[in-house]
């Protein structure tokens, strides 16, 4: 620090006479004065370089550039300074930038508009191959539309069912089963499994919630799986990570693109059947799509040149559990709301759905005979959000005619868990008396907050669908 | 300083749940009243002696009352009720200890650790467990695994680097196997139907050896928790128990990359002591990240070393087993100075996605300090067998039956309520937790929800449950929730929207 010492003539004061060749010019003293908590420093000191106490070779008319300047920046050294009246401690240092001290910086991150690498890359051009001139727009598992559920629905062509309001009810099927079905001990199994997915399974003070979600995920996909011995039916359902989906379809005179990678999908050998009847379909053609202009229905999907049209479910012909089940989507990004994981649902159960309806009748756009199904689960920190989607139609280019059907079921809240203080917060150091402490606060009680056994019905129901009925 | 003591006495309590107890010494000091004498094996019918018994000054600082007193510590630590508080006390300090990995990796590193987990091989798999009958629906179970296999090998499309590393491949295909069989088999055996399938908790355990600590730090892949534990494979006094062959390794273990290191003992099986499901049934371990079948299969040719795969794959079911077995052995209340009563015992699965390899672990004993120590803990091993051949058009070739049966058997090893005639248990078996599932209406616990989860209060506007929460510090990750609650990108207030939208 630079202190302010009265007594002291004016001039300079070196350790050693020996840097004082180097030093491009004298400088007066009591360079920085202490003023309560502020720095201040003289104009002239700080704006000449060989000040700096790194680069005292700097000549004075030499300008500072950070970027010639990085790697003393990453590695600090600890360096004896001339001036009686500057002390620098390890990892700090005179930056006439900040005017005053710093202390470290990290490294910046890669960035290719500084790269040279930039330069050397040519712009994507018709001579590549997969080159189209028309573009497609992506929607990839990262894409964040603006218009939330309105926006999935106008790409997807879809009618929402039962729509109450800004949410909406599942099918009256899955709700009967969810009711009438009883798994053993659930009750006490989810409720073990929240406590184990949020307590018990580390010695660390938190557990981050894609961990957390991955375990109640897979404890409840396990406690699901008990009912075997009453219904063999369920042997026939593979659950596969990582799962791959690609479709191609053209809305208006835009081709969109729906593809990569989603999270854990629940497959089956047979398809399962319609939640609506054929009446009900046909009376979605009287629906009209509610509109999101002035907004194109494309905006926020990535435009690209390079692509194919190839659709695929994500394995080879002749598997047997070729019929998607249910999608369960795990939300890990923080930036993600209800909007962003209901559209994503949407999307790829419509993609999943799509590739399995060319598949089987051919790539002509028609009114499916026997609509194609899937459905969706979307979970994040005790909130589930439910969708059944259901294709009737591949002639999505036009707005009228028969629409494709959407149920949601959102914001099911199956508990909530509490952190408190000690628990969580104060797991970093604080500096006190010159020793770095960890608080220790009052443990006080963690626990749930409010369960609802109402939620695991509805995934109960979505789970046992296809393989028994709801009239038992 | 006596002073001291005196004005400490009632936070001078050995194991208590905080960060902090008092090294051994001044412990030590402390019992001088509360231990008055050397507790002798014979009570009750002896007659009462004329005098005190002679015991080593407490405050000498010769051998025999260094031994003395930290027998005493050792005594007030075996006698707190709950095992909770014996790990506390017996781990407080930052120590020096040899890291040890299930995996090792250097020439007959097996022989290592053999001896510091004092542990004997039998080249069989118990009568128990080969005993266990596998149902009809053998059949079933097969062809399903056989369509697993192919959908992992032949049918999946992922076009990524990532999956088809031999690593990534094992986990999934042993995922998603492990998923299968409990599913398929949990209809006939109710021990499953209501286990705990965790992936990839860690698993850590310290122990003294006769010359030095050791501790274990160890992440097997799956774990298969149940509610009972397994019954032993054979008693505690059979030949293998006892007189068991364990080879011995006198040099240092740095020959073998096995360092010290200061850092916090800890015993942790993969779940916390307030958890419910407390006893370990099976493991599952992936093991091609650490090494691959090729290259060993090259160093054969080159080296003669080809037996080493097989040993390594042995000596990692021995170090992820003892550690396994032996935290929850720690769990059960038993510690190193405080012997077992009854073996403990848990299996494992190795594999690599395509050979199998079984291990079933009997832990005879925890006192490894001990040299006089006449038991062995016991591995039954069998080594690996591939589950298939190829994959020729689509076909499964070879597909090897054994395999899959103990696969199944292993499984299905049935769980038993533990017996009396194993003596007692030394603690309660679930001790009481301190998560509740509900928090009940306390003053404090309602203050803390108002201030914790506005959103649940009935009485305040959006907005100000809004201005809440973006003061509320996210304490999960560090961070704010901050300023996008009602919306992340704030369309409803951007001016360049609104104007977009015709509303300025």
């Amino acid at each position: 620090m630079l202190t302010m010492n009265v007594s002291r003539p004016s001039g300079l004061l070196l350790k050693s006479g020996f840097r004082l060749a180097l030093c491009p010019r004298p400088v007066a003293t009591s360079a920085v004065m202490c003023k309560g908590e502020e720095r201040v420093v003289r104009k002239d000191i700080r704006d000449n370089p060989s000040n700096h106490p790194y680069r005292s070779d700097w000549q004075s008319g030499q300008y500072y550039d950070p970027r010639n300047f990085r790697s003393e920046f990453l590695k600090p050294k600890r360096i004896k300074y001339d001036y009686e009246d500057i002390e620098c401690r390890l990892g700090t240092w005179f930056d006439p930038e900040n005017i005053g001290w710093s202390t470290w910086q990290f490294k910046r991150p890669f960035d290719w508009n500084e790269s040279p690498l930039r330069d050397e890359q040519k712009e994507p051009g018709p001579e590549d191959k997969n080159w189209h001139d028309k573009p497609v727009h992506i929607f990839h598992p990262f894409t964040k539309v603006l218009e939330g559920e309105k926006q999935g629905l106008l790409l997807t062509k879809s009618k929402w069912m039962q729509k109450e309001g800004d949410n909406g009810t599942l099918p009256q099927h899955i709700t009967d089963l969810g009711n009438n079905i009883t798994i053993p001990d659930h009750e006490e199994r989810v409720r073990e499994a929240i406590l184990y997915a949020h307590e018990h399974d580390t010695q660390d003070p938190m557990v981050s919630r894609n961990q957390s979600a991955q375990y109640m995920l897979s404890q409840l996909l396990f406690m699901c799986s008990t009912v075997t011995g009453q219904y063999p039916e369920l042997l026939d359902r593979r659950v596969v990570d990582g799962m791959d989906v690609t479709a191609n379809w053209h809305r208006g005179e835009d081709l969109i693109q729906t593809k990569g990678k989603i999270g854990t999908m629940m497959l089956s050998k047979s398809p399962l059947p319609p939640f609506a009847s054929p009446d009900n379909i046909a009376e979605t053609a009287d629906h009209e799509l509610e509109s999101i202009f002035p907004v194109a229905r494309i905006i926020d999907l990535q435009p690209a040149n390079i692509y194919t049209t190839e659709d695929h479910t994500g394995f080879l012909d002749g598997y047997s559990f070729p019929h998607m089940h249910t999608l369960f989507l795990l939300n890990i990004d923080r930036a993600a709301r209800r909007r962003h994981m209901t559209v994503k649902m949407m999307m790829f159960a419509h993609a999943n759905c799509l590739a399995r309806a060319r598949k089987l009748y051919g790539d002509t756009e028609m009114d499916l005979p026997e609509p194609i199904t899937a459905q969706g689960v979307a979970m994040e920190d005790g909130v589930f959000h439910f969708l059944v989607y259901q294709l009737n139609t591949t002639k999505l280019r036009e707005d009228g005619g028969v629409k494709n059907m959407v149920w949601l079921d959102c914001d099911n809240r199956l508990y909530n868990y509490m952190y408190l203080m000690d628990h969580a917060a104060n797991v970093w150091p604080l500096k006190k008396r010159k020793r770095w402490v960890k608080h220790n606060k009052k443990r006080l009680e963690v626990g749930l907050l409010e369960y609802n056994p109402d939620v695991l019905k509805k995934f109960v129901g979505m789970y046992m669908n296809g393989v028994a009925s709801g009239n038992q | 300083m006596a002073a001291l003591i005196q004005n400490m006495r009632p936070y001078l309590v050995v194991g208590k749940s905080c960060s902090f107890t008092w090294p051994p010494n001044v412990l030590a000091r402390t019992c001088m009243t509360s231990a008055k004498a050397l507790p002798s094996a014979e009570t009750g019918q002896e007659k009462k002696p004329l005098y005190p018994p002679v015991v080593p000054s407490l405050t000498s600082n010769s051998e025999a009352a260094k031994k003395y007193k930290l027998e005493l510590i050792r005594q007030k630590i075996a006698s707190l009720p709950s095992p909770k508080d014996k790990i506390t006390a017996l781990l407080q300090q930052n120590r020096k200890a040899h890291m040890l990995y299930a995996l090792g990796r250097r020439y007959n590193v097996h022989a290592y650790q053999q001896w510091v987990t004092r542990t004997t091989v039998v080249k069989q798999l118990p009568e128990s467990v080969t005993d266990v009958q596998v149902d009809d629906r053998f059949e079933q179970v097969k062809s399903q695994v056989m369509n697993l296999i192919l959908q992992e090998r032949h049918y999946m499309k992922r076009n990524d680097n990532k999956w088809r590393e031999p690593y990534r491949f094992g986990v999934v295909f042993t995922k998603e196997l492990a998923r299968l069989l409990t599913t398929a088999v949990s209809g006939g055996v109710p021990h499953l139907a209501t286990a705990n399938i965790i992936h990839g908790a860690k698993v850590e355990y310290c122990w003294p050896h006769t010359e030095y600590w050791c501790q274990l730090l160890d992440q097997p892949d799956i774990q298969i928790l149940t509610h009972h534990p397994l019954p032993q494979y054979c008693p505690m006094d059979s030949a293998a128990s006892i007189d068991g062959e364990v080879p011995v390794y006198e040099w240092s273990p740095r020959h073998l990359a096995i360092f010290e290191r200061t850092r916090k003992r800890t015993i942790f099986p993969g779940f916390k002591i307030e958890s419910p499901i407390q006893c370990g049934h099976t493991q599952f371990r992936v093991i091609s990240k650490g090494m691959s079948r090729e290259k060993f299969h090259q160093d054969l040719r080159k080296d003669k070393t080809g037996d080493q795969l097989e040993l390594r794959i042995m000596g990692s079911a021995v170090m992820g087993l003892f550690g396994w077995t032996a935290a929850q052995a720690f769990y059960r209340g038993f510690t190193w100075y405080q012997d077992l009563h009854y073996p403990i015992t848990s299996q494992v699965v190795l594999t690599d996605g395509r050979f199998f390899t079984f291990g079933c672990y009997q832990l005879n004993t925890l006192s490894l300090q001990q040299e006089d120590n006449p038991r062995r803990n016991v591995l039954f091993f069998q080594e690996s067998q591939p589950l298939y051949d190829d994959i020729q058009d689509g076909q499964v070739v070879g597909f090897n039956d054994d395999v899959l049966r103990t696969l199944l058997q292993v499984l299905g090893n049935r769980t038993e309520p533990l017996q009396t005639e194993w003596g007692p248990e030394p603690v309660p078996f679930n001790p009481p937790t301190r998560f509740n599932y509900h928090l009940g209406d306390t003053q404090e616990n309602l203050f803390f929800k108002k201030m914790y989860a506005p959103h649940l209060r009935k009485d305040l506007s959006s907005e100000r449950v809004v201005r809440k929460l973006k003061n509320f510090k996210d304490n999960r990750l560090g961070k704010n929730i901050g300023s996008g609650v009602t919306d992340i990108y704030q369309l409803e207030s951007n001016p360049s929207v609104r104007k977009f939208k015709g509303e300025d």
